[in-house]
């Protein structure tokens, strides 16, 4: 994708958004700010209210309560079709009737432009998604990768105040997916222009935005950049939901010792309490133990799982059950005996 | 199992073709008292179409058939359209009453209808404006399962609310994206809403009767007197039905190459 005229970016701001089905809060009071130009993501799993709140942003939903302003104006009111946002669906939803061209001219033909801007604007696109030559093309001959860039290309040609992305890579093939993921995020580096992502996969989240707004049941559980969110989640469903992490309960035996798992761990920076304690799975260092030697932490291995850049162990610890991810040049057995080595300052209290 | 199975086919082939094959050796045939007709001739064929009245006719069953199908896809395609989009609960009434054509017998509505419209200030009763609107009715249950069937196919919410998001109103987005993209699938579906109409016969007699004679009406006043050429109706009828059943087949396999292209 090359490089297109830069977009007078505005913010979309939203004001303690409700919205319930049938009694049941889809949004509960939901408030949040994308500043000019930048890209946030919504992310969690289905029916956490994602979806729900961009259509509010869209237009297709009219929150119970709340306001939404996109730039200074407040939308809330204002029918979708006057409110000049670029949408981009899971399911594509091209006009089959229509060829590339035609798709992405729709929306200029609404708006009246004459035809030799219209056709300029179509083969500029054309060429910013990467689809020169194929503006003749039925758009039910391409692959789903070529049908989300014109759609792509569609909802980018009205010069929209905002972009609205619903999982638009999520019904692709792995592989399309993080090139597309890839492209989308430079393309909207470099047009400027202010998105609204919802996906429920985290590494979409993480790669493509500049913060994300992880929801839960309605909820904004946590709203950060993704490093932020990764290094320190706010509650347990954040830490489960981004990345993985092994959450133990842990008793406060004093003098920096703690009970994790029936082990006796020292963590000497934490505060001496008992609560629930985070360590991410690949901050756990394995190392094999000979019979008769013993470890701080120790486990058995269950189940290893080769990823290929690095493997994935399950082991049994005390009676639970933890995640390590180590480098794929260690052999590790079933059945075979390991001492954990964790790093003390990696611990993370999460609230219960 | 496949001597069985072919078997069964036959005797099912048959039992559909032997009727049409024997109807159409009666309308070939200029004299058939014994078992086999003893002689055979074209005389019913040419009589047929050396009959002005029947080309005119049948010209008139054509405009009321294309009519009356293109007057319920043009009530019912806004219709699911509004449905679709405002009122999804609806869409099982809607559904519900587009049955009720079949409920009543077209006797109850030719009767009603006449009542109706032969006084003033409507009295369009014997003339076509009056069977056409009638023919649209008894047919909307057909056609309302062909363009219900291609709404299905096409994601119709979502082909709408991606044409909003563009700036198009209800009005643009109806004639723009839902009229082109539902046609291919309700034509093919439609075929079936279209011989009805052709072969609509009740309601062609009791409500315009000689004065606007379709081709089901001339097939009932040849009946009586002359069974051959009545029998070479009944077969043109069937070759009609059957090159429009081909065509709606071929219409719908070509959509389905579309989608197998899609995938791949």
């Amino acid at each position: 994708m090359t490089n297109s005229q830069a977009i007078s970016s505005v913010n979309i701001k939203l004001e303690n958004i409700n919205k319930s089905y049938n009694g049941k809060a889809a949004v509960d009071n939901v408030s949040l700010e994308v500043k000019p130009g930048e890209m946030v993501s919504l992310l969690g799993p289905s029916g956490c209210g994602k979806t729900t709140t961009l259509r509010a942003v869209a237009g297709f939903e009219i929150p119970d309560s709340g306001r939404v302003f996109i730039g200074d104006s407040d939308v809330t009111k204002v029918p979708a079709e006057q409110r000049r946002v670029g949408m981009v669906f899971q399911s594509y939803a091209l006009f089959p009737n229509l060829s590339v061209a035609g798709n992405i001219a729709f929306g200029l033909r609404v708006a009246g432009w004459e035809a030799t801007k219209l056709n300029a604007r179509v083969s500029e696109l054309l060429e910013v998604v990467g689809l020169h030559g194929f503006d003749r093309r039925s758009v039910l001959t391409l692959s789903g990768g070529q049908r989300q860039r014109v759609a792509l290309a569609r909802a980018l040609a009205p010069n929209p105040r905002v972009l609205l992305l619903d999982e638009p890579l999520s019904a692709l093939d792995a592989k399309i997916r993080a090139e597309l993921r890839t492209e989308l995020r430079r393309l909207q580096l470099d047009l400027g222009i202010t998105t609204l992502l919802v996906t429920h996969d985290q590494e979409e989240a993480m790669s493509m935005s500049d913060r994300v707004v992880v929801m839960n049941q309605g909820r904004i559980e946590q709203l950060g950049t993704p490093r932020d969110l990764y290094a320190t989640p706010a509650s347990p469903f954040v830490a489960a939901f981004v990345g993985a992490m092994n959450l133990m309960p842990a008793e406060a035996l004093g003098n920096s010792s703690f009970r994790i798992s029936g082990q006796v761990v020292s963590l000497p920076n934490l505060e001496n309490k008992s609560g629930r304690l985070g360590i991410r799975p690949e901050v756990i260092e394995l190392k094999s133990l000979e019979p008769g030697q013993s470890a701080t932490v120790s486990g058995v291995i269950e189940l290893v799982t080769y990823l290929g850049a690095d493997q994935q162990v399950i082991l049994k610890v005390g009676g639970d059950t933890w995640v390590a991810r180590v480098e794929n040049d260690q052999v590790f057995a079933r059945g075979q005996k390991v001492s954990l080595e964790i790093p003390s300052n990696a611990w993370l209290w999460l609230p219960a | 199992m496949t001597f069985l199975r072919r078997g069964i086919i036959g005797l099912l082939l048959a039992y559909l073709l032997l009727p049409i094959l024997m109807t159409l050796v009666y309308s070939l045939s200029s004299s058939w008292t014994e078992l086999i007709p003893k002689a055979f001739s074209l005389e019913a064929w040419s009589h047929l179409f050396g009959d002005p009245t029947f080309w005119a006719d049948g010209g008139r069953s054509l405009i009321l058939a294309f009519s009356a199908v293109a007057l319920s896809i043009f009530f019912l395609v806004p219709t699911l359209f509004a449905i679709t989009l405002y009122a999804p609960k609806l869409s099982s009434a809607l559904e519900f009453f587009s049955l009720w054509p079949f409920v009543f017998p077209g006797v109850i509505m030719a009767v009603g209808l006449i009542k109706i419209f032969s006084t003033p200030p409507l009295a369009i009763s014997g003339t076509p404006w009056l069977l056409i609107p009638a023919v649209t009715v008894v047919v909307m249950p057909y056609a309302y399962r062909a363009v219900a069937n291609a709404f299905e196919s096409a994601d119709v919410r979502q082909l709408a609310e991606a044409a909003r998001s563009l700036g198009a109103s209800d009005l643009q987005i109806l004639a723009w994206v839902i009229f082109p993209t539902v046609l291919p699938g309700v034509l093919s579906g439609g075929v079936l809403a279209l011989s009805a109409a052709f072969g609509e016969f009740s309601l062609a007699q009791l409500l315009v009767g000689s004065s606007w004679e379709t081709l089901p009406y001339y097939q009932y006043l040849t009946n009586s007197q002359d069974g051959h050429k009545s029998a070479a109706i009944s077969v043109l009828a069937f070759a009609i039905a059957w090159g429009l059943g081909s065509f709606a087949l071929g219409l719908r396999r070509d959509s389905n190459l579309k989608d197998a292209v899609t995938v791949a």
